[in-house]
């Protein structure tokens, strides 16, 4: 992991929830490009996310 | 015409002394609560001690509240203190032994599907491998939606330090993921 990626991987949960800005995404756009590391861990937070909406509430025990 | 009162308003009426106001905040939030403790512990008997002794605490700190941030925040906020002590008192080591009393839990709700039934044991089978710390992240984050701002202030971390947690969580719970076939795929 470079500096880059310090940088970046405090960006991507933030990518996840749709709160970055233009520039933000730009700029992680392109290191994306160039980084598998930091891909694959986006891809782990979206495939989290995604496993987190299996969950079906579970009543109280009365 | 009835209007659904406002977390606020029951707030208010509960400190005024309203039964039925507290009641219904309790209605309110107890299914969430047990969820939380539910996949924070791993099992239903824990998660009922777990979720009373998280309601005794917010209605003892109600008059304290003072609306500066949302109501679930702030009960959550108090939930995650809760949780710590409770892991701290029972000195908590949840052995996938223990995850069996999870099954029977679940065992007793026919509605869920067997599909439904596995993804929540998948769940709790992976955030019970987890430290306490990263567990309450991953539950913050991806069952409470907070944000990692609101996760740091509720865990007394900074809001960097919680994405850490996330970061050591997930590449754990992958691990695990990738040792059991049916919980990798989405």
């Amino acid at each position: 992991m470079n500096t880059d990626c310090t940088e970046y991987r405090l960006l991507l949960p933030n990518q996840v929830d749709g709160q970055l800005n233009s520039l933000q995404q730009q700029r992680l756009d392109q290191h994306l490009n160039q980084c598998s590391d930091c891909s694959e861990h986006l891809a782990d937070l979206w495939q989290m996310q995604a496993i987190s909406t299996r969950w079906q509430d579970q009543q109280v025990p009365a | 015409m009835f209007s659904r009162k406002t977390d606020q308003q029951l707030i208010q009426n509960a400190i005024a002394g309203n039964e039925r106001a507290w009641l219904s905040l309790v209605k309110r939030y107890e299914k969430r609560v047990y969820n939380y403790a539910l996949r924070m512990s791993g099992n239903s008997e824990d998660a009922v001690d777990i979720m009373q002794d998280v309601l005794v605490s917010v209605y003892r700190n109600l008059k304290n509240y003072r609306g500066e941030r949302e109501f679930p925040a702030w009960l959550f906020r108090i939930a995650s203190f809760r949780c710590i002590d409770y892991f701290r008192r029972r000195q908590f080591h949840m052995s996938a032994d223990e995850m069996e009393l999870f099954d029977d839990s679940q065992a007793n709700q026919p509605e869920l599907s067997l599909e439904t039934t596995q993804s929540n044991r998948d769940m709790t089978g992976l955030m019970a491998k987890l430290p306490l710390d990263q567990r309450q992240v991953v539950e913050l984050k991806f069952f409470q939606n907070f944000t990692f701002e609101e996760i740091g202030s509720q865990l007394g971390i900074s809001s960097n330090t919680a994405k850490t947690h996330l970061y050591a969580a997930l590449g754990k719970m992958k691990k695990q993921a990738s040792a059991s076939p049916q919980m990798g795929a989405s």
